[in-house]
């Protein structure tokens, strides 16, 4: 009894369930759910172009575009039987209803041939167009199935799934991959990149170069790159000019001074080298940089300061430093730090020595770089495949009326998205065309 | 070079004007001969060529030209393509969308079409003029010739074409209501919007696949919603729409030239976007 019970019921929710996912098999195979989506993107995008809403991260514009690709993929796979069947071929033998519709059929009216001179004729004006030919004999109707380009509709497929594979790729990249945008490197510096990349870059020089005019000509980093400690490459690192290597790219992004720095406490050196001083701030509508050195032992925090950029600075002195001295957290004071003359803060001894620059990297590693650009070719080279070569399907019934009398039916399936109209007058025109030139030809030759 | 750059795009202005006067005058002559003879035939029948429509046809190729002549002579005084500047791009602009209603008027015989094209172009090329700004060097993040030339280079192709697909959706539109016989006809029309963007379309995306290409290898990004990307990748997906609607349920006529000029606002707005909001992109 119970056993059954559950049977029973095993029946039927699977009903239900079943209901369930037809019906959202069904709405994500619609093209209006599509044209909804696309719109639907549109618009935020538009929103977020004018609004300071960081849009595209929003949960809303992520569940959009992950509905789309949703629909993408079950509107295709669900396309495959009707594909399946355009690439074999329609039967060839159709009923004469099927050539009494509106728009997309034409029948001619008595023609003075009989069935094999119209079926040659129409054989030569077809094959001109490149159709390819079917056809079927029956008492005295002739039946032709004719299609062209009909492999170019799987580009439908390439140009489609090639944005789920975009997509794919960019959460490839941004998983399995890295992206370091600030790597900042001084001159003289060698560092670790991390990632168990194994890598690390030394950059030997920064150059930034200007037109006369003053605008920006170049930013060079020229540096060398270790893979485990030895050394892999030397390059010149420029802006739309990275390094790569081993799949990890070096990219110049920004730079900025930096100091040669030496600190001693008791006679003994703890600190020597070049500090980048990346930061920036606004004082008063000074803008200074600024870079930071912690001395862990003795608890003190330095923040080097340069003078304004913008403007000439009335408190830093051109080709001095400022340094504001902390410990534990209590400020020390401010302090002006001349070239070569030592500076004694607290315990230690400060000497500004040098000027020099550090060079900002972006540092990136995306395993589906490919991916992505095989994506974008495969999408461009579908959307060639499906306009520039549009499937087209034709049907005619050529009946024996009377002998040397016939007529003829057609049907014609062209894309969508153009008018057939014009194309079927055309073609059956073009019929009756060459049927009197057979007919001309044929007289002549009796002349002759 | 300076010169020649100059009296080159002073001419073509002179141009254009010349050739939508020429076509003005041959096309009312037409018309004046139709409604003499004044049977309804002789809308379908193709009346004989004037000497004003050879001598307009004549004036378009030789503007082309010199557009053609101020673009290349820039390109020799800068070593690049038309990529640095608004002035630039303006002009390789107009010169695809002369081009492009050229080309689709030797092909469907619409004249009016070319003529409304001429107008933008003229006043594109205008607002080259005024935005006019001596050839200056390159920064650093434009320093990548090859793929900036051939990036501008597919926008000229789709928005040339699109421009058209545009002027022939506002004439669908005119034609729909007012029904006259100074228009081509309808289907023609429809025909023409459909065929400029599948021309227009590949090339949309192109343009937009280059840009991505060189974001990622001059900041180290395909995408960075950058303002003028998303309004790319927006209109993009107007025409995207335009393709389904169009496919999958046969939109023709009103709504699909709805879309169409939808779809071309929005190009218009990414095009002057920099004036709008400061993106990375300088033009
Ligand atoms: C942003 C997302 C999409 C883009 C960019 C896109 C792009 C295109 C393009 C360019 C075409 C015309 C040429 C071709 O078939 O390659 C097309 C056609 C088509 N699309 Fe999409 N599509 C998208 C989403 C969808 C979705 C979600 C569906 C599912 C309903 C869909 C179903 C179709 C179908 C059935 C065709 C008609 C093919 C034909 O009959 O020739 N598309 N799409």
């Amino acid at each position: 009894m119970a056993k059954n019970t559950t049977n029973q019921e095993n029946n039927e929710s699977p009903g239900l369930f079943e209901k369930m996912t037809t019906w959202i098999w069904r709405l994500f195979s619609s093209a209006k759910l599509a044209i909804a989506l696309i719109l639907l993107i549109t618009v935020l995008s538009v929103i977020g172009i004018f609004t300071s809403v960081d849009m595209f991260s929003s949960w809303y514009f992520v569940t959009a575009g992950a509905l789309l690709m949703l629909n993408i993929l079950i509107c295709n796979i669900n396309r495959w039987k009707g594909i399946q069947k355009s690439l074999k071929g329609s039967r060839i033998k159709q009923s004469e209803n099927f050539f009494e519709g509106k728009d997309k059929t034409t029948e001619t009216g008595n023609i003075q041939h009989d069935s094999s001179a119209v079926y040659e004729a129409a054989k030569t004006v077809l094959q001109k167009r490149r159709y390819r030919l079917r056809f079927e004999n029956e008492a005295d109707n002739t039946y032709i199935a004719a299609d062209k380009n009909r492999f170019f509709i799987l580009g439908t497929y390439l140009s489609h799934l090639s944005i789920i594979l975009l997509v794919l790729a960019y959460i490839i990249g941004s998983t399995l991959g890295f992206h370091e945008s600030a790597f900042i490197v001084v001159e003289g510096e060698t560092k670790e990149v991390g990632y168990d990349t194994g890598l690390s870059l030394n950059l030997i020089s920064f150059t930034d170069s200007y037109y006369e005019d003053g605008t920006p000509s170049d930013y060079r980093s020229d540096v060398i790159l270790y893979q485990d400690g030895v050394e892999a490459t030397q390059a010149s690192i420029r802006v739309n000019y990275p390094l790569s290597y081993n799949g990890v790219r070096f990219y110049q992004s920004f730079f900025g001074p930096a100091a040669e720095i030496e600190i001693t406490e008791d006679s003994e050196t703890i600190v020597s080298g070049n500090i980048a001083l990346y930061g920036s701030f606004d004082s008063y509508g000074y803008y200074r940089n600024i870079g930071f050195i912690d001395i862990d032992e003795s608890k003190i925090s330095l923040a080097i300061i340069t003078p304004s950029f913008n403007t000439p600075d009335p408190m830093i002195p051109e080709g001095q430093l400022a340094v504001l001295a902390y410990k534990d957290g209590v400020e020390l004071g401010v302090h002006l730090l001349e070239k070569t003359t030592p500076l004694e803060i607290d315990d230690i001894e400060l000497t500004y020595l040098s000027d020099s620059q550090y060079s900002g990297f972006q540092v990136k590693n995306d395993p589906a770089n490919a991916l992505v650009w095989i994506a974008c070719s495969l999408f461009i080279i579908g959307l060639a495949m499906v306009f520039y070569f549009p499937h087209s399907q034709l049907w005619m019934l050529i009946k024996n009326t009377s002998p040397g009398n016939s007529r003829l039916f057609v049907r014609f399936m062209g894309s969508k998205a153009f008018n057939n109209t014009t194309a079927l007058k055309e073609l059956v025109s073009e019929i009756e065309y060459k049927l009197d030139e057979d007919n001309n030809n044929k007289i002549e030759v009796h002349n002759g | 070079m300076d010169n020649l750059e100059t009296v080159s795009l002073v001419l073509s202005i002179a141009g254009v004007i010349l050739s939508i006067v020429f076509f003005l005058i041959a096309f009312i002559g037409k018309r004046k001969q139709d409604l003499t003879r004044e049977d309804a035939v002789s809308k379908n029948s193709i009346p004989a060529k004037s000497g004003f429509d050879i001598a307009a046809n004549i004036t378009v190729v030789i503007t082309i030209l010199l557009i053609t002549t101020a673009i290349v002579s820039r390109a020799i005084e800068t070593g690049h393509g038309p990529f640095s500047n608004m002035y630039e791009f303006s002009l390789a602009f107009s010169w695809g969308i002369i081009l492009a209603g050229f080309i689709f008027h030797l092909r469907y015989k619409t004249g009016s079409i070319l003529n409304i094209s001429l107008i933008i172009a003229v006043l594109l090329l205008i607002f080259a003029r005024v935005q006019y700004s001596p050839p200056s060097n390159l920064i650093p993040a434009l320093q990548q010739s090859t793929l900036l030339s051939a990036h501008v280079a597919s926008a000229v192709v789709a928005y040339g074409t699109l421009t058209i697909g545009f002027v022939a959706a506002v004439l669908y539109l005119v034609q729909n209501k007012y029904n006259s016989n100074w228009l081509p006809e309808l289907e023609v029309l429809d025909n023409i919007t459909y065929k400029s963007v599948i021309i227009g379309f590949p090339f949309l995306t192109l343009l937009i696949v280059l840009g991505a290409l060189w974001a990622d290898i001059a900041w180290g990004r395909y995408w960075g919603w950058d303002p003028k990307e998303t309004a790319s990748l927006v209109t993009w997906l107007i025409y995207a729409a335009y393709m389904h609607t169009r496919l999958l349920k046969g939109w023709k006529g009103v709504r699909a030239s709805i879309l169409l000029i939808v779809g071309f606002l929005a190009i218009v707005f990414t095009f002057f976007g920099n004036y709008i909001f400061s993106g990375l992109h300088s033009y």
